[in-house]
């Protein structure tokens, strides 16, 4: 695993404008090219089996979870969590995911945290990084199968559901995350659904139907939201989604996946394997160093690791009271950059890897876009 | 090793498929009015610049209800209000 200087294409902002990339420059620059990652194959089986195999532990947990009552060690309120169950137990169909790993490209990659329920950076790994190895590095690979998943996953879906008209949704003020829900929408089209965006807010609800309803009123059947679980929890409509027959992707059983509390269920049920790092609902076990993560939180908010005297802290709205410790692993470094590899599932598959690199040890919304690509590996004789 | 590239094993041998679809998003966005605002203005318009409410919704339909007898039963801005409370644009992404 290397960092590569690279020669940016000349034309790469009109190049991402393109794809719906828009937000390629926000914060100083969130897309780089001038550098990227390169991997051997066997680094990417590693990461492919890693992601398979916590992609596994994670199906058994909600399992689990639901099996053994730990809702409350994961502070659900007790009227979450029928939906959580009901949506399990009618093995309501998920799209996505993406793991966050620690990785070096010598050990084990570890897990830092699991994108389950409403997982962005998808463009740019499915698209924006395709497209700049066909412009730059051709004769390479890359691990991205992402957006022929996508639509082999929307068609699963599609023959699971009750209808072929699709909504998708998220906050009407993030462009990313509106790109993003166009994005998917692109995809699930061409996996056959007819499909419909519109900003969250502008759902409505029909007490006399029982049903959901977009602005032009037609039902809404089938949902994706870019929109937490837990959030849509706590809003109006909360109540009126147990009423509604309406089929909800990510689905509700995702939201012990998103939740960090699942890092310490893990290693509770799963101590020393080798792709997870010890951690636990209170203190901080045998660690000296630490990093403490709220149960729910987003974009590197209200995280503090904590070694030894030294402490850094990120602010952020999150209730960092209920959190989850978990052994602190320095990002490894890269000429001054740490990377964290963002790896996909996609239905149940691997389906490739996206990297964000920051100068800090907290990743949060600032943190940069590189691309990757693959060698093959060098014979050893 | 389980196949993880988009063209197969041996990149160069097959023509690669189509990673993003110019076709379809040119339609969404040729019919943005009737996609929702999020594809009206994603296809290079304003908010300004979009059809009203009732612009889109069909003839007597101008609340945004549907009118079916139970109109006056209908709600909206149940959902996002959460969202909105953490979402602060100037961090953007």
């Amino acid at each position: 695993m290397y960092r590569r200087a690279m020669q940016p294409r000349a034309d790469w902002p009109a190049q991402l404008d393109r794809i719906g990339l828009t937000y390629h420059s926000l914060d100083g620059g969130y897309w780089r090219e001038d550098v990227a990652y390169e991997f051997s194959g066997s680094q990417i089986d590693c990461l492919e089996s890693a992601t398979a195999s916590l992609h596994r532990l994670c199906v058994d947990a909600v399992e689990r979870i639901i099996r053994d009552d730990r809702f409350a060690d994961l502070r659900i309120p007790e009227e979450w969590r029928p939906r959580i169950i009901d949506s399990w137990e009618r093995q309501e169909p998920s799209l996505y995911g993406r793991f966050d790993f620690w990785y070096d490209g010598m050990g084990a990659p570890k897990l830092l945290e699991y994108n389950a329920d409403t997982p962005t950076s998808l463009i740019e790994a499915a698209v924006g990084q395709w497209g700049w190895l066909r412009d730059t590095c051709p004769e390479a690979d890359q691990f991205n199968s992402l957006h022929e998943r996508l639509i082999g996953q929307w068609g699963t879906i599609l023959e699971q559901a009750s209808s072929d008209l699709l909504h998708l949704v998220c906050l009407d003020q993030s462009d990313e995350d509106r790109q993003t829900v166009i994005y998917l929408a692109d995809t699930a089209n061409q996996a056959g659904w007819q499909v419909q965006t519109l900003p969250i807010e502008q759902i409505g609800w029909v007490p006399g139907r029982q049903r959901f309803v977009d602005r032009r009123n037609e039902p809404i059947a089938v949902l994706f939201k870019l929109y937490p679980w837990e959030w849509l929890c706590q809003d109006a409509f909360a109540g009126d989604l147990s009423r509604s027959s309406m089929l909800v992707l990510e689905p509700a059983w995702k939201q012990v996946l998103s939740h960090k509390g699942l890092l310490a269920l893990l290693w509770e049920w799963y101590p020393d394997h080798p792709n997870l790092l010890p951690a636990f609902f209170s203190g901080s076990g045998e660690c000296t160093a630490y990093v403490r993560k709220p149960f729910w939180s987003r974009e590197g908010a209200n995280i503090s690791i904590v070694n030894g005297d030294q402490v850094l802290t990120t602010s952020g709205p999150y209730d960092a009271e209920t959190s989850v410790f978990q052994q602190y692993m320095p990002l490894p470094r890269f000429e001054g950059w740490h990377p964290v590899i963002g790896s996909w599932v996609i239905g149940d598959e691997p389906a490739g890897i996206g990297i964000r690199e920051d100068r800090g040890l907290i990743h949060g919304n600032q943190s940069r876009f590189v691309p990757h690509y693959v060698v093959k590996d060098v014979p050893v004789f | 090793m389980v196949k993880k590239w988009p063209d197969g094993p041996s990149p160069g041998l097959v023509a690669p498929r189509l990673r993003q679809s110019t076709e379809v998003r040119v339609s969404l966005a040729a019919m943005a009015d009737g996609m929702g605002e999020m594809v009206w203005i994603a296809a290079g318009h304003s908010a300004d610049t979009m059809p009203e409410a009732g612009a889109i919704s069909d003839p007597g339909q101008a609340d945004g209800c549907p009118d079916d007898g139970v109109a006056g039963d209908c709600e909206r801005g149940g959902f996002g209000g959460t969202g909105a409370q953490f979402y602060k644009p100037e961090e953007g992404l």
